[in-house]
């Protein structure tokens, strides 16, 4: 193995450890603050924001805590492997933790064929609809579901600025 | 000439994420449950022809199709007509998709075409519907028994030559049979030019008394693709085109009669329901530790199957697992957490705009409770 490899695996341990150590706090906090909240903290994406925010931490972590937390996740899981597939399997401690302490971002990442590389045969699919033009369509949705989440949010905060995920 | 029939869909993950999405914008009549055939892999429990009494009533279908417009506003783009055999209702038909169509929706039929006894019959039945755009026209080897391949062939090249979009659908078990091949082979020679889309056989309905492979796994392959709500002749609604469509009770997908809630109502409560929109995004990966505390000696945790209609009919046999889960899921925290997903995995809103009219409404009582009586 050389050591860029290395590098690899131990950057995915941290991964590890830190979805579910300090992801999930963050994501318990935010769904508290959420909750507390109501729909306005919803709308102003704090909860979205939280795991973003953890991974933003994680990278400005400094070599040597970057070690121990490989040391203490190595105690639990240790997966050496060049091969995406195999990495992967990092992902797939999430399906150990309940629905309440998995982030957003864990969620999503359960999604088989989340990835570009990933190829799925979705054999027993009705095809009643193409999928040609669709991103057309989804993007209209997109627009006018956004639309709407303004719209709700200036009623409820008026001059609020409210910043939506992947704008 | 093949030796194999290429099976399913081949999807790159964002392909099978727009195919999801599309669930949404999708809404599925069916209009009869009559078929003059009785195939014994059908997912629908069928009546014969002379039964009417499983067929969708005009002033039923007369106010669906003045409701289209308000599904047109909320995004739906797509309605198929099913069954039964949905030509068996043809007057429904032509009312529900002039209306779908004059509402900027597009009209998919899917039919066994027993109709198309000759050419001039064909093409008349399909000018009849000048708003149904796709025509999805079935066969497989259960459907010979009552149907011949020539039906179909003439049907598909009636709807072709009217400028119409056609596919033929092909249902087959796994591992595939030499007559299966044969009969592709066959269609692929008598329509050079049309689409042929082969699916396998799925343990449910009248299909799981069907041999076939079922595949298992250590969870659902991929996540659910329910296909949209499918309203049926008598209003009821089944949350999916699959392996729910004609069970209406045990499960715990229980949405409002159309007849009552109305076509946007009952499609609000598709698109808000939690537990769907949860398997829907992340598939049943994320129930898995819900499950293996609410019934650890479920049979579907000791053999898995790979396909997640096969998994979702067997989860719900045990009564007690739909209401469990549905108890967890419908927590505030828990729904907030599944409407943050959907908006970021479909980029739908539906969840946060009845979680942000809810909040709407505390903020409104708080108020008055601050201002005093």
């Amino acid at each position: 193995m050389n050591p860029e490899d290395k590098q690899v695996i131990d950057s995915n341990q941290t991964t590890v450890e830190n979805s579910e150590t300090e992801t999930t706090d963050l994501a318990r906090r935010s769904t508290m603050k959420t909750v507390g909240l109501g729909a306005l903290g919803l709308l102003a994406g704090q909860a979205a924001s939280a795991p973003a925010q953890a991974q933003n931490e994680m990278g400005r972590m400094s070599a040597p805590s970057r070690s121990m937390m490989s040391e203490r996740a190595g105690a639990k899981m240790f997966i050496s492997s060049n091969n995406v597939s195999d990495l992967r399997q990092v992902r797939i401690a999430g399906v150990a933790k309940p629905f309440e302490e998995m982030t957003i971002s864990e969620l999503t990442q359960l999604r088989p064929g989340g990835n570009a590389e990933d190829s799925w045969s979705v054999e027993a699919v009705g095809s009643d609809i193409s999928v040609s033009g669709s991103s057309i369509l989804a993007n209209l949705a997109r627009a006018r579901g956004e639309a709407a989440v303004q719209a709700e949010g200036e009623r409820l905060a008026p001059g609020a600025s409210i910043q939506i995920k992947g704008q | 000439m093949t030796d194999a029939v290429p099976v399913g869909l081949s999807l790159s993950g964002e392909q099978l994420r727009e195919h999801q999405r599309l669930s949404a914008q999708h809404v599925t009549f069916s209009v009869t449950e009559s078929c003059p055939l009785r195939c014994s892999h059908c997912i629908v429990a069928t009546v014969p022809v002379s039964d009417r009494s499983r067929t969708m009533p005009m002033d039923r279908a007369e106010s669906y199709a003045a409701q289209m417009g308000s599904l047109a506003r909320r995004g739906v783009r797509f309605v198929t007509f099913t069954g039964g055999e949905p030509l068996l209702a043809r007057r429904q038909l032509q009312l529900l998709s002039h209306a779908a169509y004059d509402a900027g929706i597009e009209c998919t039929v899917v039919t066994a075409c027993h109709w198309a006894t000759s050419t001039a019959t064909a093409e008349k039945v399909v000018a009849s519907l000048p708003a149904i755009e796709c025509w999805q026209v079935s066969t497989d080897e259960f459907h010979s028994e009552y149907v011949s391949e020539d039906h179909v062939v003439r049907a598909a090249k009636a709807a072709a030559k009217l400028g119409r979009n056609v596919m033929v659908r092909l249902s087959m078990s796994l591992p595939e049979s030499a007559g299966v091949v044969s009969l592709y082979n066959r269609l692929r020679d008598a329509l050079p030019d049309i689409r042929i889309f082969a699916q396998p056989i799925i343990a449910m309905g009248r299909g799981a008394s069907v041999p076939s492979f079922s595949e298992m796994a250590e969870v659902p392959a991929w996540p659910c693709v329910p296909q949209g709500m499918v309203v049926r002749f008598d209003g009821t609604v089944a949350p999916c085109c699959a392996g729910l469509v004609d069970t209406r009770d045990g499960h715990p997908f229980q949405y409002s009669n159309a007849d009552s809630a109305g076509l946007e109502g009952v499609h609000q409560e598709w698109c808000t329901d939690p537990l769907l929109q949860l398997i829907r995004a992340s598939g049943f990966s994320a129930l898995m530790p819900w499950l293996r505390e609410i019934a650890p000696d479920h049979d579907v945790l000791a053999q898995t199957p790979r396909h997640p209609c096969e998994f979702c009919v067997r989860l719900w046999t045990d009564p007690g697992v739909g209401p469990a889960l549905r108890e967890r899921i419908s927590r505030d925290e828990n729904r907030a957490k599944v409407a943050l997903l959907a908006r970021d995995v479909f980029g739908e809103t539906f969840m946060l705009e009845q979680l942000a009219a809810a909040a709407s409404v505390v903020r409104t009582d708080e108020r008055f409770e601050a201002s005093g009586p």
